[in-house]
């Protein structure tokens, strides 16, 4: 399995996007309904937004499933939806959080329908790797639930800009706020967090 | 020094091709229709799809992907029932009919003795594997694929009540009707396999199963249900690895626990196997102990309206062995209230006195196991309880004595 450096990947996404054949026009293409099209969006942005949901829920499980969500509401939304900046990451990352956030209202109702699997119920034989997985995602869950307690405005700029490491300019065109605005949302949720996260200053 | 904070992220990872290719499938596969504005009279759910879709993974624990660690995640070196099971498959000589070993993942497990039973994720078709305390069944591999729509399969169905299949892959959620019309609480489908938690009684006879879903439906419209038949199809491998003595029945514990074996309303794995212990007075309402090994189960009727009824069940085996003497459960019946419980195989003989002091009684030890009347008004919690203080005395041969109390935790 290999690692990526964390400072330069999700930039490295960025910068494919922006390259031969812009977001913009793969998205317009898709919203006329060139599957081909959408196939290079998702080829282009899946393993971004993948490590993007798992930040968001500390669960590899829980992030492959809702990427493949966040895919199908583009694909439902291509033709209603205009991108404002060149990257369609963004919006993908703005939709999954929207999705996980959905998914937790939803998790206590749907699982008096149907029973839950047991949380051991799982688990490859290798206890070692288990044990590394288990306290990386241990903390990245701490993280996560952290960050789903900030009020909505600094959540959504901490999960743009500190989870997805998008810039302060492509969230705050996202959110249709100034800049600024979104430096000091920032600025207020780290505060926040540090404080979640008990971390000595 | 707070505008350079980080919260501690990890790192990223580059997306497995396993991983990209469910995703690809998912998104883009053959499933994947045209956008409903196109307007081309099959207009594509997806909005429709998604939140259901997005439940489900909440609640499903996926078949082959990463755990989501939690205080029931074990961590314990254990023997993998995938080396028993592949184990079983290199013994019927037919490795070369499965995917490989490396491949095997545990998607989902049930089960703590007897049966345990998985589903294990491959690079080829799923493979469901119970294992009992002397045998192995694992299905066959090259079960059709009932496709996005089929009707369910069952890939597994012993007589030790493991039950478990394929369905089609848009079910979120099914249950089971066995013979006796008894359905099962609803569990998840994941990927397309199926898996009852928990031991089915007449597992081979099940005449539909009920499937919830479809996956990709409205969260706001409630899941549909469809009936459908399940085809039972035989195992791909059935090995009795560890054989055991067959436990006696002539003494009259034997026979009781021969008859509440094979009149037992639960399914019974590795029937022949079990020896009885220590049994409480054999009319009416009656419980027996039995070992297999190192397994314990108790047995017990109950006689209502003239009918008796029994059941079997497979003790936790974290019960058996932590302690010197173990406390299992009160018994009420004709004669009186019973404790019964299970004492470590090093001692061999056991005595109790009652609370603060007195006479001190030798108890008659079964296979490690013991019945003790117990007067019906002592117990602390109300009649039937287990009273405080009992003084429990127990010697070996090879082990110091041990004393102490007998207590409920």
């Amino acid at each position: 399995m290999t690692i990526t450096d964390p400072s330069t990947r999700g930039a490295s996404e960025l910068d494919a996007s922006r390259t031969a054949d812009p977001d913009t026009s793969l998205w317009r293409r898709a919203a006329a309904g060139e599957r081909e099209a959408f196939g290079a969006l998702f080829e282009r942005h899946a393993e971004a937004l993948w490590n993007h949901c798992y930040r968001l829920t500390g669960s590899w499980a829980l992030a492959e499933d809702i990427t493949s969500a966040t895919f199908l509401t583009a694909w439902a939304k291509v033709g209603g939806i205009t991108l404002v900046r060149e990257s369609a990451l963004p919006w993908l990352y703005a939709v999954a959080g929207n999705i996980v956030r959905t998914e937790n209202r939803r998790t206590a109702r749907f699982a008096r329908a149907v029973r839950r699997l047991p949380e051991d119920g799982t688990a490859e034989d290798h206890a070692e790797a288990v044990a590394h997985r288990v306290d990386v995602d241990r903390r990245t869950r701490e993280v996560a639930t952290a960050v789903a307690r900030l009020p909505r405005a600094e959540r959504e700029a901490v999960e743009l800009c500190l989870l997805g490491e998008l810039s302060t300019v492509d969230a705050a065109t996202l959110l249709g706020i100034a800049e600024a605005s979104v430096r000091a949302r920032l600025s207020r949720a780290r505060g926040r967090l540090r404080t979640l996260l008990e971390v000595t200053p | 020094m707070t505008e350079d904070w980080t919260p501690p992220l990890p790192p990223r990872r580059e997306l497995p091709d396993a991983v990209r290719a469910r995703l690809r499938a998912r998104v883009l596969g053959p499933d994947h229709r045209a956008p409903s504005w196109l307007g081309s009279g099959t207009p594509l759910a997806v909005a429709a799809a998604v939140a259901l879709l997005v439940a489900c993974a909440a609640v499903l624990m996926p078949i082959g992907r990463t755990v989501q660690p939690g205080a029931g995640v074990s961590l314990r070196q254990e023997e993998s029932p995938l080396d028993r099971c592949w184990a079983a498959v290199v013994a019927a000589g037919r490795t070369a009919d499965y995917p490989p070993r490396a491949s095997w993942r545990i998607g989902a497990r049930f089960g703590e003795v007897a049966p345990i039973v998985v589903a294990i994720r491959t690079s080829g078709r799923p493979v469901l594997c119970e294992t009992t305390l002397t045998a192995v069944t694992v299905s066959d591999p090259t079960a059709p694929d009932p496709g996005g729509d089929g009707a369910p399969l069952a890939l597994l169905a012993t007589s030790a009540g493991s039950l478990g299949g394929v369905v089609g892959s848009r079910w979120a959620a099914m249950t089971v009707r066995t013979a006796d019309q008894a359905p099962v609480r609803p569990f998840a489908v994941v990927d397309g396999v199926w898996l009852v938690p928990t031991p089915v009684a007449r597992a081979r006879e099940l005449p539909s199963a009920q499937l919830i879903g479809p996956r990709r439906e409205a969260s706001t419209t409630p899941p549909v249900t469809q009936d459908e038949p399940v085809s039972v199809l035989g195992p791909g491998v059935a090995v009795v690895d560890r054989p055991a003595a067959t436990g006696q029945r002539t003494s009259p514990e034997g026979r009781f626990l021969g008859t509440c074996i094979a009149q037992s309303t639960r399914p019974v794995p590795d029937p022949l196997s079990w020896t009885a212990g220590a049994m409480t007075p054999s009319t009416g309402d009656t419980l027996v102990l039995a070992r297999s090994g190192t397994a314990l189960a108790e047995c017990a009727a109950r006689e209502r309206d003239g009918r008796s009824t029994y059941e079997f069940r497979v003790v936790s085996p974290s019960v058996v062995h932590d302690r010197p003497v173990r406390y299992l459960r009160t018994y009420r019946c004709r004669e009186g209230t019973w404790v019964v419980g299970v004492v470590r195989g090093v001692y061999a003989t056991m005595t109790v006195g009652p609370p603060g002091g007195g006479t001190a009684t030798e108890v008659p030890l079964s296979g490690g196991t013991f019945a003790l009347r117990i007067s019906d008004e002592t117990g602390d919690g109300g009649p039937g309880t287990l009273p405080r203080g009992l003084r429990v005395r127990l010697l070996g041969a090879l082990e110091g004595p041990y004393e102490g109390e007998l207590a409920a935790s």
